[in-house]
């Protein structure tokens, strides 16, 4: 189906045409939402999420961007508010553990000695600690690095999704790539150290 | 020490080469998940709904309710201060027996 007539049926409230929206953009967005949570669980629940967004807010689509702009900016609002309040709580339950009364939640993949499989064990641990040194990351340069190795998109259109300049975006993943392998480099040391 | 920065480095080039690897597997059934959520919220806001529907009733009820309320306590001041009045009006009329069997005497 032609974006325009895939619109036409969204603002009609067709559920033919969200089906097919469902069908064409449900790995994109998906995509998008793995790359910030790096876990397919939360990122289908995440997609989920912005495909009933879109559903409840497509008579605000004014059509000044392309359909898939308009996907990329709430799949990437709604992940970010994810990774952000995960955030939150591991914090929270630092400071529970300190105090004595945390779950220990925050045990770190070593702790996982049951599994089986060493490579198991292995992807667990890169996760984790692409996990960390993401949520790290400040925002904007959170997404134009997630955007950049996940959707390989060019510099035009990330600069369209993030309503900054191209400059800004070359800018920001510059700064993402040597900020993550600061993280990297940390979590690794302290792995290793403790 | 120079073995474990090599060894840190090389996690961390791992890592940077993972990301990105992992792609997201699409779920057959997403649509019938979707759909679900948008009833589930849809009754919910029907349930809403219905317990505002109710708002008219409830505020008339607590008025009735308060103006009974307010009524009560104004008729509890009435019966006390007809006793204050009483109870004075009697005190007034023991001095003024004791006056006049002080001035008789």
């Amino acid at each position: 189906m032609h974006e325009k007539d895939l619109i036409a049926g969204l603002l009609e409230g067709n559920e033919k045409s969200f089906e097919q929206l469902v069908d064409q953009y449900q790995e994109m967005i998906g995509n998008v939402c793995v790359g910030f949570v790096q876990n397919q669980t939360e990122a289908e629940e995440l997609t989920q999420d912005v495909f009933v967004e879109v559903f409840q807010s497509v008579q605000k689509f004014q059509g000044n961007s392309k359909l898939s702009t308009w996907l990329y900016r709430i799949a990437v609002n709604k992940s970010i508010n994810l990774v952000n309040h995960k955030k939150r709580k591991r914090q929270i339950n630092k400071v529970s553990i300190f105090f004595g009364f945390g779950e220990g939640k925050e045990k770190d993949f070593k702790d996982h000695g049951y599994r089986s499989a060493e490579e198991n064990m292995e992807n667990e641990e890169v996760k984790k600690a692409l996990e960390q040194a993401l949520a790290k990351l400040p925002e904007n340069q959170r997404t134009a690095f997630v955007l950049r190795k996940y959707e390989e998109l060019s510099y035009t259109e990330m600069s369209e999704i993030m309503e900054v300049s191209v400059s800004a975006i070359e800018s920001l993943i510059h700064r993402a790539s040597k900020n993550m392998k600061k993280h990297l480099n940390h979590f690794y040391s302290n792995y290793y150290l403790t | 020490m120079k073995h474990q920065d090599k060894k840190i480095e090389e996690k961390v080039e791992e890592a940077l080469h993972y990301y990105g690897k992992k792609r997201y597997e699409s779920n057959p059934f997403m649509y019938t998940r979707i759909q679900q959520q948008l009833r589930n919220e849809a009754d919910d806001e029907k349930e809403i709904q219905r317990f505002w529907a109710w708002k008219p009733v409830l505020s008339v009820v607590m008025i009735v309710l308060n103006a009974t309320v307010v009524y009560q306590s104004f008729q509890v001041d009435e019966g006390d201060l007809s006793a204050e009045i009483s109870n004075v009006y009697e005190i007034g009329v023991n001095e003024r027996m004791y006056y006049d069997d002080y001035s008789n005497n």
